[in-house]
């Protein structure tokens, strides 16, 4: 997710824009090669600083790759290391991408921040280290030409080296050889990217890892002495410890500490299993919770949708944005189409549990951890300990899965103060999925009322969406500067509405902002999650209403923005969408943009029985702009795609008495292998800049599904998941 | 204090005989390639095989594999079976986040052996493991693709 991005804009205002960028780095003095600092390598390595310490060619020619960005499954690596290979001229192999050290020199500039989000990864990964390494072959190419003597236009570089081109037998001079002559060298400020047209598929680092059971995940840190702790939570949001009879888990073999925290009781023993069963073997008394219910949530943010008396979400960045007009075309409208919508608070439920390995010292503390966000959670750490940031050492592990519940870090700062309790031993700390589900931080439940204007030849002239929900930004752990950090103007609840392909004559967006003590958080695609629902889903309410084809009524919309029909027609044409379908059939289809990147679905549905249906094939296309790596990007809408469908069918989380009735995956209706579909995954072919791809298969596949069954029965779907709407799959 | 048999080895271990045998294997053997993804035998992360059998290992008792082979994903390249799956695996390029990959191959390779030509429905069966990343038609694939080269290599 990122704040207001699309296809036309440049909000993420990385300082690697290629004009001025090499040039920048001069004149700081950055541009130098020189012996590398002692902690980011060995003394025998080197590193083009200002490249700088981005890249590090080592004296036996591997280039290491520093990224501020985690691996946690979705494939940025592969593509980083395969383009600044391709970018540099080196055998792929020779390349590993590490993760850099949480310093202020490699934070994501876009972000300010040291996080794994809203495919920044790539996106600003590829910009900063394309021309560096770019520039850095370059350099090898006229240290060559200075050594031999010979003009750089008779050289070439070829698997880290570089070559004369009328003498193949000439020995050629590879990189590392050239690393002291390069630092007499200033760059081109201007560095000729290579066509990634030519650039070799890209191959995963840890793939082989990943399946042989090699690959270390925070959960396997084993750091010597290693003790365990299991948590009970407070069975509801708002309830607290007032006692506990701990008699029976203290005698517990095995047991080193009970510890009681304001809202949970942990266990540290000297193995799991001790840790476990002690735990259950306490009897904890506490206050009562807050009487949340999900139902009574519902029903406030219903009620809020439809009276509209929030807060405008008005861009000076958005020119469709305009409430003004909006009320315009509503006085003048034709035929207004009013629908009420509503989706549940969903889960994350990564498979690796959320669990963290934290050692207190007398000085300094240290955290072995698979994180989407090392450096907000250092801070967070350091706070609860008393100690300065950097006295806190972070070991970042690749993350099994993290879907935006790695971005927060509330369970990091519990295991602190639990390791806090046996200073100087490391202990670990796992959730189970029970706890999990109790700590919250949900995608929030939200309620939108979308309302249409449309005139006398049923064409679309306002949108006005009402919408209620709580502040992300108030909840979340993790800091975006990038939109703005003001809880009051949550800006993730206009995703999904602004910077659509759709030109939408005048768009009035109203946030009601609703607390209700549930913790919320960034879930995978954000507000496009459930706005593009509410948005695609009203489309095709209107369609029906002034008896137009939704492609048609899409096409329009769609008409200044070449782009988003050229996409349209690619995802129809893949799915096959003019072909005639036989009775108790139907297709409905959803499209959006985010991150820069436009996605969709086409869904072919058949009733089975009344609110049984059978999903006959998933279509999704995907324009993210130039593909570095097209295995991977399919992987990612299927991925996403998989993740919206299991929230779509059933998935919610549900809150009775302050308490989530929840307390498993199978609870809540995680997705199995069984229950997916045929699917399709098609990119449409872009030259422009790369989009984002993780978060893009989620949003569409919910309306396109609605839509679909709408379609079949012309009994509109406002309520997700689908079997609250009388659905089921057959 | 009990002995035994994981991955063609002896190793004696000190657990408690009602340990779940998840636990033993993470902690006390040290091969933490076996993962725990909910303790309740819902997720299948934490899938070996005992006498070539595919079980949850976090709701199987250390007691219950007394004198039983077993087998974790670190023995899963030492047959054929075990490496025509981690070939498909890599040429699909299978696994995003991969913690449940373990899980799903070491009941792949029970499914494969059993049955070197699984029907959809078989795969279903054998497969109830849960997968966040939403890799599902990518391992059914791999799963096939191996059953498909270990055929064609067979004859």
């Amino acid at each position: 997710m990122n704040a207001y991005s699309n296809d036309s804009d440049d909000s993420i205002s990385v300082p690697m824009r290629r004009r001025g960028f090499l040039t920048g780095l001069l004149a700081s003095g950055a541009w130098v090669i020189a012996p590398v600092a002692a902690a980011q390598a060995t003394a025998a390595s080197l590193s083009i600083t200002g490249l700088s310490h981005w890249l590090q060619l080592e004296a036996d020619g591997t280039l290491r790759v520093f990224t501020n960005v985690n691996d946690i499954g979705q494939g940025t690596w592969a593509a980083l290391r395969a383009f600044v290979a391709h970018q540099l001229d080196l055998p792929v192999e020779r390349v590993l991408v590490a993760l850099a050290p949480i310093e202020p020199k490699f934070r994501n500039p876009a972000i300010r921040n040291h996080a794994t989000f809203g495919s920044l990864g790539w996106r600003t990964g590829s910009r900063s280290l394309g021309p560096a390494a770019a520039a850095a072959r370059e350099l090898f190419l006229h240290a060559a030409s200075a050594r031999w003597g010979v003009p750089v236009e008779a050289l070439l570089t070829r698997e880290g080296a570089v070559w004369q081109q009328a003498n193949p037998d000439v020995a050629p001079l590879r990189y590392e050889a050239l690393l002291a002559d390069v630092a007499a060298l200033a760059p081109a400020d201007n560095p000729v990217l290579r066509p990634t047209a030519t650039m070799a598929t890209p191959v995963p680092q840890h793939l082989a890892e990943r399946i042989n059971g090699r690959l270390r995940y925070g959960i396997d840190a084993r750091p010597e002495g290693l003790l365990h702790a299991a948590v009970l939570h407070a069975p509801g949001f708002g309830a607290r410890l007032k006692s506990v009879d701990d008699a029976a888990a203290r005698r517990h073999p095995g047991v080193v500490k009970i510890v009681h925290l304001p809202d949970a009781v942990a266990v540290v023993a000297k193995t799991r299993w001790a840790a476990l069963q002690a735990a259950r073997l306490c009897k904890p008394a506490w206050t009562a919770a807050h009487p949340i219910s999900s139902t009574a949530i519902r029903t406030q943010l219903l009620a809020a949708a439809r009276r509209g008396r929030g807060r405008d979400l008005v861009l000076p960045s958005v020119k469709e944005s305009a409430p003004k007009q909006a009320q315009d075309a509503f006085l003048q409208a034709h035929l207004v189409v009013d629908a009420l919508f509503d989706v549940p608070f969903l889960p994350h439920l990564p498979m690796e549990p959320l669990n963290a390995t934290v050692q207190v010292l007398p000085d300094r503390a240290r955290v072995w951890l698979s994180t989407q966000s090392a450096q907000d959670t250092q801070a967070a750490v350091a706070v609860v300990l008393g100690l300065a940031p950097e006295r806190v050492e972070m070991l970042v592990f690749p993350g099994g899965g993290g879907f935006g519940r790695r971005l927060e870090h509330d369970w990091v700062v519990q295991a602190a103060v639990i390791a806090r309790e046996v200073p100087g031993q490391p202990i670990q700390l796992i959730w189970d999925r029970a706890a999990e589900l109790q700590a919250g931080y949900f995608r929030p439940a939200s309620a939108a009322r979308v309302r249409l204007a449309l005139d006398a030849q049923g064409r679309i002239t306002g949108l006005r969406a009402d919408i209620a929900q709580p502040s992300l930004l108030e909840h979340t752990g993790v800091t975006n500067p990038m939109g703005g950090l003001d809880p009051s103007l949550d800006w993730t609840a206009s995703m999904g509405w602004f910077f659509q392909p759709y030109a939408m004559p005048a768009l009035h967006l109203n946030w009601t902002r609703v607390e209700h003590g549930v913790p919320c958080a960034y879930w995978r695609s954000v507000g496009a999650s459930q706005n593009q629902f509410f948005y695609e889903c009203a489309l095709d309410i209107a369609a029906r209403k002034v008896d137009r084809d939704p492609i048609e009524l899409r096409r329009e919309l769609l008409a200044a923005h070449p782009r988003g029909l050229a996409f349209l027609q690619a995802l129809l044409a893949h799915s096959g969408w003019h072909e005639q379908l036989p009775p108790g059939q139907a297709r409905g289809i959803a499209m959006g943009a985010a991150n820069g990147s436009i996605s969709g679905h086409v869904v072919h549905v058949e009733l089975v029985a009344p609110g049984r249906f059978r999903l006959l094939r998933i279509t999704a296309a995907i324009d993210a702009g130039v593909v570095a790596d097209a295995s991977a990007v399919k992987a990612q809408v299927m991925g996403g795609t998989a993740f919206g469908l299991s929230a779509a069918l059933a998935t919610e989380i549900s809150i009775k008495a302050g308490r989530v009735e929840q307390t498993g995956l199978l609870d809540a209706q995680v997705l199995q292998m069984r229950t997916m579909p045929p699917l399709d995954v098609h990119i449409v072919p872009s030259e422009l800049r790369s989009g984002g791809v993780g978060e893009e298969g989620v949003p569409t596949i919910a309306p396109a599904i609605a839509n679909a069954l709408f379609a079949l029965t012309g009994k509109p779907v406002h309520r997700l998941p689908l079997s609250r709407s009388g659905w089921q799959l057959a | 204090m009990q002995e035994l048999k994981i991955n063609g080895q002896q190793r004696v271990v000190t657990a408690a005989a009602d340990t779940p045998l998840l636990w033993v294997i993470r902690d006390e053997l040290g091969l933490t390639g076996t993962k725990f993804g909910c303790g309740v035998a819902q997720c299948g992360a934490c899938t070996v095989q005992v006498d070539g059998v595919a079980m949850r290992s976090c709701a199987m008792l250390l007691a219950a594999v007394q004198g039983r082979p077993f087998r974790t994903v670190e023995a899963l390249h030492e047959d054929r079976v075990g490496r025509a799956l981690q070939q498909s695996s890599t040429a699909h390029r299978v696994a995003q986040c991969g913690y449940c990959q373990s899980g799903m191959l070491m009941a792949a390779h029970a499914l494969l052996t059993a049955f070197p030509s699984p029907t959809d429905g078989q795969i279903h069966d054998a497969m109830t493991h849960l997968c966040r990343c939403g890799t599902y038609p990518l391992i059914g694939a791999s799963v096939r693709d191996a059953g498909q080269a270990l055929r064609s290599s067979a004859s």
